[in-house]
């Protein structure tokens, strides 16, 4: 089962204005990894995000996700392939009430009633907001609407999960609850986030990217190691042992 | 501006979900065309006919705890028409002196008839509508108007507006709050300020919009917003009573003057 | 200008009713065919917008502030007439529905005076060819203020033939209308130079977003638009000089016309009129009031007995929060 996995092949990409987002990136992320996309704000990384789901398509390049390329005829699968997790989830659920956000996603791909129904409590349940069903999404706590935002994407059963700073405005409690949700997904996961103790816990590899381009690809270890790329990030050996991430 | 927007937003969040516990139990759809339906027939008698029209308002005053809510409160949020109804109404006995009848000496004009009636008329259509809203909610309403044939792409505008109303009056007041804060004490907007300030709350909000389409095209949207989750079917017994009943007795106020039995 | 129930009678509010109704269809039809899905969110954020721009003050010099922005012309500046109508549509919705501002049956009214004529008749007719794809902010600020001026006079006059239809004034039709432009020169001026104050804006920072930058109106549709114009001026103009002159007693004649709408009412095909067949008690208003003060006063007492009944008899099931 090699094929949730994830393929850039010397993608760039320009924007409109001319701006280039990205230069010639590379990288295969394999079935069931858990790969952090790090890199200060500007480097590309939600363009980069953007790409695997196909709401950017490449100005050149190529990018394969679980063996289909993506384009604009294969978009209605890619989304179904992919699961993405926006930044803000005021975003995400715009629908009246819980259920009804959850169950977008599965009436979009036309599934008959009782599936629905089935998928969105099965979301709910993963996520651990069976009770929020009928609530209004005014109604929740960030903690609550970030959980429910990842259930929107999981009730269209993804195999592949991207995230935008998942534990971006949350309180610890509700960081560490989302953090260990995710780390219990069977999924392939991709992460963009700054949150450092969330990367070292459930990622294994990072992809470390700036200015557009790939600085690094190797394991979340040697990122902590590596001054150079701890630069790039805006990182110091001194800022490192100030958040106490080190030693965990 | 603070206390408008708190008033506002306070207002959305009663009004979002519905009222108390109703005595029975009726389906959106029949509350509907029951307001409707005493909408038309009580705004079609003549203005100046307060005997006809004041019988209308049984249709508050027996519905309103048969919703759950209390008629007093009803009748008092209603008297907020009072204001915009009553600079209209005012002309009305100033202008028009056609004596209708004489009590004891005293000439009622026609002018204070239709003053009168154009007073009864606002706060018995306030009312009705004030059940209506009260008792099931904005969401509630919408969901009962896709289900009676209004087209998906009305209702669907409605609940998103309703959605990021008070995202957006938030976001608007924290623009406000730190404009203010670097004002030195002058509260009151410019002109041209008020435009940048506005103007930039227009660009966020254009943001969002694309963000929140972005999130839809992630989760498969296709630009068609098909069937949404049924909510449970409450029309039962009490609803097809509550309507057939009212619309009848809508109809026989109308025709009959029950006024005429105290003559 | 919303407009409550007291001010309608059946037959106007049902005819704007089914009026709106059309235009709605229409506007759908038009939004589903530009295929855009991303128009979808679009409209709905920029609803919320609109309440959230209400909420802001800005301070009139010498009289002090205002807050009340329509925002018709604004909104078609961005989504283009169709779109913002149903964008503005959904505001007066929830405006009648959440805050009391306007009544049901008269939505129908309301959405044609206030939604049709800014987003339907002034952005297109006026706006458009006074500004065009300009970023001038003289050109915008008096395309803003001429439409939405002549927007609010539109809405203005039917209002006022729409409450004059209805019957529930005794105010003779001229002597209103009077009144109601008077007051909307003013509110529509200041509505233009709101309007006038973001576009302006939003032309310096995103001028990509205004509807108008993609549609570059040519010289001869500019002239059509000119022209349709004068011709609807010259006809509405017509039409009120001939009203005026063909009725030398203005009062009398109204008068008249607000007795008469029991005809109207007769002539038209309403259930009730159908099933009465002759419903003598309402026909006319003098011979009936035998002795109006006891029907009225018997009326009210029984209401309050009534009141105090159905309060206590129809208990709630268990103690609800009152909302």
């Amino acid at each position: 089962m090699s094929h949730h996995y994830i393929e850039f092949k010397n993608v760039s990409y320009r924007y409109a204005s001319g701006t280039v987002a990205l230069r010639d990136v590379s990288f295969r992320i394999s079935h069931g990894e858990k790969v952090a996309l790090l890199g200060r704000n500007g480097a590309g990384k939600s363009t980069l995000l953007q790409l695997t789901d196909g709401l950017l398509l490449p100005s050149e390049g190529t990018v394969d996700v679980g063996g289909i390329p993506v384009t604009k005829q294969t978009l209605p699968q890619i989304r179904q392939t992919v699961g993405m997790v926006f930044q803000n989830p005021d975003d995400q659920l715009f629908m009246p009430t819980v259920e009804e956000d959850v169950a977008f996603g599965p009436i979009n791909m036309r599934l008959p009633e009782e599936e629905v129904r089935r998928r969105v409590d099965m979301a709910l349940q993963a996520v651990g907001c069976s009770d929020l069903a009928t609530r209004s999404p005014l109604q929740l706590s960030g903690g609550q609407k970030r959980r429910v935002a990842i259930a929107t994407v999981l009730s269209m059963q993804p195999s592949i999960l991207v995230l935008d700073e998942p534990t971006s405005n949350l309180d610890w409690e509700a960081r560490d609850s989302v953090e260990r949700m995710i780390g219990g997904f069977m999924h392939t996961c991709l992460v963009a986030s700054h949150d450092l103790a969330l990367v070292r816990r459930i990622c294994r590899r990072a992809i470390v990217i700036d200015k557009g381009e790939i600085k690094a690809d190797c394991p979340v270890s040697d990122v902590f190691e590596n001054e150079d790329v701890m630069r790039l990030l805006g990182l110091s050996k001194a800022s490192l042992s100030e958040m106490c991430v080190c030693g965990g | 501006m603070g206390s408008k927007v708190e008033k506002s937003l306070s207002i959305l969040d009663a009004v979002a979900q519905g009222g108390a516990n109703p005595y029975l139990a009726v389906d959106p759809r029949a509350l509907l065309l029951v307001t409707v339906g005493y909408l038309c027939l009580m705004l079609s008698v003549p203005t100046a006919h307060i005997d006809i029209l004041l019988w209308y308002a049984l249709y508050p005053i027996i519905s309103a705890p048969l919703l759950g809510l209390s008629y007093s409160s009803v009748f008092f949020q209603s008297l907020i028409v009072l204001p915009l109804v009553l600079l209209l109404a005012v002309f009305n006995p100033i202008l028009d002196h056609t004596p209708v009848a004489d009590f004891q000496g005293w000439v009622i004009t026609n002018g204070w008839l239709l003053f009168w009636g154009v007073i009864v008329r606002g706060l018995l259509s306030m009312q009705a509508l004030l059940l209506l809203i009260r008792s099931i909610g904005f969401v509630g309403m919408v969901r009962g108007m896709s289900r009676l044939g209004v087209p998906r792409f009305l209702t669907v505008q409605l609940l998103m507006v309703f959605r990021y109303i008070r995202v957006l009056i938030e976001e608007g007041a924290s623009m406000k709050a730190a404009r203010d804060a670097r004002s030195f004490g002058r509260k009151n907007l410019s002109l041209k300020l008020w435009g940048v300030l506005v103007g930039q709350l227009f660009l966020r909000s254009v943001d969002r919009a694309e963000r929140v389409h972005r999130a839809m095209l992630a989760r498969g949207f296709h630009g068609d917003i098909s069937y949404s989750l049924s909510s449970r079917s409450r029309w039962g017994w009490s609803s097809t009573l509550y309507l057939v009943v009212w619309m009848i007795i809508f109809v026989m106020l109308r025709l009959f003057n029950l006024s005429l039995l105290f003559v | 200008m919303h407009m409550s129930d007291a001010l309608v009678s059946t037959p106007v509010a049902l005819t704007g009713v089914a009026v709106a109704v059309g235009l709605l269809a229409t506007a759908g039809k038009e939004v589903k065919e530009k295929d855009d899905s991303s128009i979808i969110p679009l409209m709905g954020v920029l609803g919320a917008f609109i309440f959230a721009a209400q909420m802001i003050n800005f301070a009139i010099p010498g009289t002090g502030s205002s807050g009340h922005v329509v925002g018709g012309v604004l909104l078609a500046a961005f989504l283009g007439p169709w779109a913002a109508f149903i964008t503005l549509a959904s505001v007066l919705i929830i405006q009648c529905l959440v805050f009391a501002d306007g009544g049901l049956l008269a939505l129908g009214c309301n959405l044609i005076n206030m939604g049709a004529m800014t987003t339907l008749v002034a952005y297109p007719l006026i706006y458009k060819p006074i500004v065009g794809a300009s970023d001038s902010p003289w050109r915008i600020t008096l395309g803003a203020i001429v439409a939405c001026m002549v927007g609010l006079e539109l809405g203005a006059f039917l209002v006022t033939v729409e409450t004059i239809l209805s019957g529930v004034s005794a105010l003779p039709w001229k002597e209103f209308f009077s009144i109601m432009a008077l007051i909307h020169l003013p509110i529509g001026f200041v509505e233009g130079l709101a309007t006038a104050a973001v576009l302006v804006f939003v032309a310096r920072t995103r001028p990509d977003l205004l509807h108008s930058s993609a549609h570059r109106p040519s010289r001869k549709s500019t002239r059509r638009a000119v022209l349709w114009f004068a011709v609807a001026t010259l006809v509405v103009g017509g039409f009120i000089v001939w009203f005026a002159s063909a009725n030398p007693d203005g009062l009398e004649w109204s008068i008249e016309q607000v007795a008469g709408v029991e005809e109207l009412e007769q002539t038209h095909p309403t259930v009730v009129s159908a099933l009465a067949g002759k419903v003598s008690n309402t026909t006319s208003i003098m011979p009936d009031y035998e002795n109006p003060l006891s029907g009225i006063v018997g009326a009210v007492i029984v209401l309050l007995i009534v009141w105090c009944i159905s309060a206590i008899l129809i208990k709630k099931h268990k103690p609800s929060r009152q909302a």
